[in-house]
Formats: C-alpha cells, structure tokens, sequence
C-alpha cells in the first residue's frame, strides 16, 4: 500500500514529457518495438503481463511549474500568477500523455534456423491531452480591456486537444540480413473521447470610435468539436462502465494508421535507426456534437435620442436591436456533423556507436553472445502538435552490467529544459524481464519545479534465442 | 521463488531509484496560496452618444426644446454585476458648437419606477460655433453604487435652456455626447 501511495505521489507531483527517449533502442525490452517497429529484436518470443507490461505517464509544461505559482516565498499570489501570465508566450503548453498495455506479445517465426520475422501484437489504451496558453484571455480575464485599448485579443489563442482511445496493433519486423532491419505496425484506433479545439480565429478588440469614446470589435470564430462526451454528459445519460469496455473494443470512433521503421548497421559498430509512429486518424461519426460561435459584431454604445436612421424606431426598438445582435454574435449553435482527426505523428531517430567487447578470458564459457558492452548515441525526437512541431535532442550512454543488468544514461534538449538526465534500467533474470526508467534526475531536487519527467515501467517474459 | 526473487529485487531497484528523491523532492510549498487568488480586472466600455445638429431641436421653424427618452436595461443589476463590481465610473463629453446652452440630464430608475440616482451636465452655447467642449465624469461607489445595480431603467433628457436664440431651421452647430463606462470588478476566490 505504501508502495502505491509513493507511486501516486510520484505521479501527482512529477510532471512528465512525451519523449520516450530512454525506451527508444533499448532492444532487450520487447517494448521498444512499439517505438521502432523495424527495431533489433534479440529474443524469440515475449508476453506482457497482462495490465503490467508497459505503463507510462507524462505531464509538461513548457511555461510555469506549480513552483513558480505556489512556492512559499512570501511574494502575493496574485503578483505571481501576473508575472507568470505577462513571461509566457501563446505557444507554451501543457501536455497530458499516459499509456497502459492491456495486452502485449510476440514471436519470431520462419526457417527453423534463422527465424527472422518477428510477429507482435497487442492491445494498450491511451490519453493524450494538449493545452496552449491562453495568454491573451487570460490578460483579458485579469485586467480587462480598459487598460489595453487598441490590443487585439487573439482567440486562436485557444487552442487545445484532447484524446482517449484504444488501439489494437499488430506489427511485423525483418531481419533481412545481418545489417538490415525494418518493420511496419499497422493499428486499428477506438476513440472513447475526443475534444478538439485547434481551429480558432478572430479577435476582441477596443478601438477609438468614430462616434463614441470606443468601438469594440468582435470577430468571433470558434469551434469545439467533441465526440464521445454527449451520451455521458447529458441529463438522461444510462452510461455505464460497460459502455466503456465497448468503446475500448472496437465500439467507439474508430480509425486507422501505421508505425514504419528500419534499422541499418553502417559499419561493424555504427548503427542508424529511424522511425514514424501514429501516422493515422480517426474518423469521428458516433455520438458527437460541435460548437460553434461565428460572426462579426461592432459596438460604440447606444444611440437612443437620435438615431442615425430617421425611423419610427423607439429607443426600446433600438436596445432591443442591439441585444439581438449580441445574442446572434455570441449564441453558440450546435451541430452533430462528423469530423476527422489526425493522431500526433511521432518521429525518432538515432545514430548508435557500440564499443567494449567483453574479454574471451572473462567469459564464462557460456554461449553469452552479447556484443558489445557500451554504447553511446545521440537521438532525435519530434512530434507535430497543433502549433509547432515539439523536439528533443538526446545524447545516451548504454552500459550492460553483469548478466542481468543494463542501464541507460540520457541527457536531453527539449521545450521544456535543457537539464534533463535521464536513467533507465531493465534487468533480467531467467525469463523475466522489469524494466523502469525516468528522467529530469535534477529536478528532483525540487519536484514542484520539474518541467516535465517522463516515467515508463513495466513487466515482460521474454523466450531469450540462447534459452534451450 | 523466482517471482518471490523478482519483486525483492524490484523493489530494491524502484527504492534506489526514488528514494532519495522523496527524501529531497520538494521545496517548501502552499497551495492554499490559491485562497488569495483575486481577478480585478477593469472593463471599459462605451455607453450612450449621440450627434444632434441644431436643427434637431426645431420641427417646422419651431423649436422643441426637450428631448427625452428610456431604455429598459437589465445590465446593471445581473446577478454578475451586482456580486463583482465595486466602483464604477460613467465619463461624459459633450461638445457644443450650438449657440445655445443645453442640460443633460440621466436619471435611473429602478424596477418600482422610482428614481434611484441622476445627475445633469450642463454646457453653455458657442457664440462662435465652435466646439465647447464639457466633460463630466460620475463615480458609482458604496450608495451610489448600489443605486446603479438597483436600475433597471435609464431615461436620457437633452433640453436646450431658456434664454438666447430660438432654435430653427437654419441654426448652425451640433450638440455632440460621448461616454464611456468603467467597470471595476473584483471577483475572489473564497
């Protein structure tokens, strides 16, 4: 229980990032597979424990951390929180990504000699959520307008996405000689929920007015796709969790998409890998509902002693006017059309450099066939996002220790740092196989200032190829 | 055994991994800081205006002296308002290039069509045609705010005064009104 509550701990007060830099490459552990799908495989076989096998989690922040908000530092609150507003920018963000598998396996297939086709499959469920700073909203909700005339508040400003889904892969790797690896995952998407808000324009804006002291301007675009939401949402709603398990099964929007990858050997100890995860969509037809606010609207004031068209219009006409522009201006009208997604496309690559054969006099006279010892490397993440692709740059250092350990160093550039250490481990013993890893070691120090740390476990058996 | 072995070990792992960060993760911390959030933001916003030539105030050569009329408004007294506005400031500009003094006056009225609250600005004629320009400037605050969010009526009376040319047909000048509201809002967390 203790162990459980440390862990809850760990999640509630770390924040994470989308980067699975340290997993990238690490071969030993069948999971790799999902971040290079033409990735080596050193073992003929694998199952996840069932739930177990791969969990992960991350949160981030590109701007503020609850520290900069909350630290007891005796500085006002609210001084703080204006700071924070008037330091970040409009592209900063905050990100949500977490991942179970539910199930998870593979094995090696072809001739009896060298089976050099690797089948995996699974299931695994996952949450993926992107918020931008509103910054000019949030200017707009703490000072107003009166103090900003003639500055635009940009609503694309409001940009966010939001995702639950299932998805059912299979993958396929070769091996197709000594050098060469490459491999393709297809998946089938089931999205449980889904809110998509990246499509906003126009602008609120206080002018000088040509009759009045001002003119204020709304040009409103606004639109906020969800599906999945309504028939939990509404008043009558009979969701059940049941429903649920359908959703994750193949009952909810689904869609469709691949992972590619291959893995070269350059020379005896350089390698090059690569690959594309998620490129896909999902088609949205069940259960949803959009929101849109569209339409332009200028406003000086009123005019009722002489209005400027010489009608029979009272001054009552004349509000009444002016209230039912406002309401058709701001009403949002609904609509039940479907639309289309695209999952984030997630790139990887990395150039591998392996040195430090173990000694022939060291050996234990087992075939322990393991290559190198050492490995150091720099990898290359990227993911598009709404706004602006994210990138990560990471140097690594691979060590296997003993028989049953290895262990991964790394130390990255990305939006949310440029201190981030990370350190992962798998070890092995017989046929299991644990592995757990994170990163921003620094932030450590003070957990409520991390930016992001990325945190991936898991249990596996693995059918190693040297096992009689 | 072996899994018996396995969780040992793993536990071991997990332990030497985070143990020292739990012991050393946070600076000191307070979320009920929260508490003191307090939104004060200020809102500007245009209210009535109007650009009347002098010739308005005459209907066949004959001057009108009065013009006056209502409007039914809710705005003051939603619910919003009346919680989280605490000052509030009415700005008024008129320029007179009539040859005329004029009074404006704004009562407000609240939901038992009593008078709650008004004030006058009054400008004095413009024996040139130029603009005089007058400003005024109204603070809603304690009673007098409170009469402000009990309105839910503004009447709007522009009246030229006794005394001076009659207004007719041909008179010169315009009698032009600007305002603007500030709203001065304070909306707290607890």
């Amino acid at each position: 229980m203790k162990r459980i509550s440390y862990f809850l701990g760990l999640i509630t007060c770390l924040s994470f990032s989308q980067n699975k830099q340290l997993l990238y490459g690490f071969s030993e552990i069948p999971q790799s597979l999902m971040l290079n799908p033409g990735g080596e495989v050193k073992h003929k076989g694998h199952f996840g424990i069932p739930l177990l096998s791969h969990f992960h989690i991350n949160a981030g922040t590109s701007g503020i951390t609850p520290y900069d908000l909350f630290a007891k530092d005796g500085i006002p609150f609210n001084d703080k929180l204006q700071h924070a507003v008037n330091n970040m920018k409009s592209t900063d963000f905050f990100t949500f990504n977490q991942q179970i598998e539910l199930i998870s396996g593979g094995f090696a297939y072809g001739k009896n000699y060298e089976k050099n086709n690797y089948l995996s499959f699974g299931l695994y469920q996952e949450t993926d959520f992107l918020m931008y700073f509103l910054k000019d909203i949030a200017i707009l909700t703490l000072d107003g307008n009166a103090n900003h005339i003639n500055k635009p508040f940009r609503l694309n400003h409001i940009n966010f996405r939001g995702e639950i889904l299932s998805v059912f892969h299979v993958g396929y790797n070769k091996k197709v000689s000594s050098k060469l690896n490459y491999g393709i995952r297809g998946k089938i998407y089931s999205s449980i929920i889904n809110i998509n808000a990246t499509k906003n324009k126009g602008s609120f804006i206080t002018t000088e007015g040509s009759n009045n002291f001002y003119n204020h301007h709304f040009n409103l675009d606004l639109q906020l796709q969800t599906s999945g939401i309504h028939s939990m949402a509404s008043d009558d709603s009979n969701f059940t969790q049941k429903d649920v398990i359908k959703r994750v099964l193949l009952g909810g929007n689904l869609g469709l998409g691949f992972d590619i990858g291959f893995t070269y050997q350059l020379k005896p100890q350089w390698t090059l890998d690569a690959s594309l995860l998620d490129i896909g969509l999902v088609r949205h037809t069940k259960d949803i509902i959009t929101y849109q606010v569209q339409g332009n609207y200028d406003f000086e004031g009123i005019n009722p002693l002489f209005p400027e068209i010489d009608s029979e219009q009272t001054a009552e006409d004349y509000w009444n006017d002016v209230v039912q522009s406002f309401e058709d201006v701001f009403t949002a009208d609904s609509t039940t059309t479907a639309y289309t997604t695209w999952r984030p496309i997630k790139f990887n690559a990395s150039l591998n450099y392996a040195f430090g054969k173990k000694n022939a006099n060291e050996c234990n006279c087992l075939k322990d066939d393991v290559g190198y010892l050492n490995a150091v490397g720099a990898q290359l993440f990227a993911i598009n996002r709404p706004k602006q692709p994210q990138l990560a740059l990471t140097a690594y250092y691979y060590r296997r220790l003993f028989k049953n350990l290895r262990l991964k160093a790394t130390y990255t550039l990305d939006s949310y740092s440029f201190n981030n250490l990370g350190l992962g481990m798998s070890t092995h013993f017989g046929g299991f196989n644990f592995y757990i890893m994170a990163d921003n070691f620094l932030q450590y120090r003070n957990i409520y200032d991390a930016q992001s740390v990325s945190l991936q476990l898991g249990f596996n058996y693995i059918f190693s190829k040297n096992e009689n | 055994m072996m899994i018996n072995n396995l969780f040992k070990y793993s536990q071991l792992v997990v332990a030497t991994l985070f143990l020292g960060l739990f012991f050393s993760c946070t600076k000191e911390i307070d979320f009920n800081q929260a508490k003191e959030f307090t939104l004060e933001p200020q809102v500007a916003s245009s209210l009535v205006f109007f650009n009347a030539p002098a010739t308005k105030f005459s209907v066949n050569n004959t001057e009108i002296n009065t013009f006056k009329d209502s409007v039914i408004i809710d705005l003051f007294s939603r619910g919003f308002v009346v919680d989280h506005v605490v000052k509030s400031e009415f700005v008024f500009e008129i320029a007179n290039s009539i040859n005329r003094s004029f009074n404006v006056r704004i009562d407000f009225f609240d939901d038992n069509d009593i008078i709650r609250h008004s004030f006058a600005i009054t400008t004095s004629g413009s024996s040139a045609n130029l603009d005089v320009i007058t400003t005024h400037t109204e603070v809603f605050e304690g009673n007098t705010l409170n009469n402000l969010k009990a309105t839910q009526k503004v009447v709007l009376t522009a009246q030229a005064l006794a005394g001076g040319v009659p207004l007719n047909d041909s008179t010169p000048g315009n009698l032009i009104l600007k305002s603007k509201g500030i709203f001065y809002f304070k909306i707290e967390a607890s």
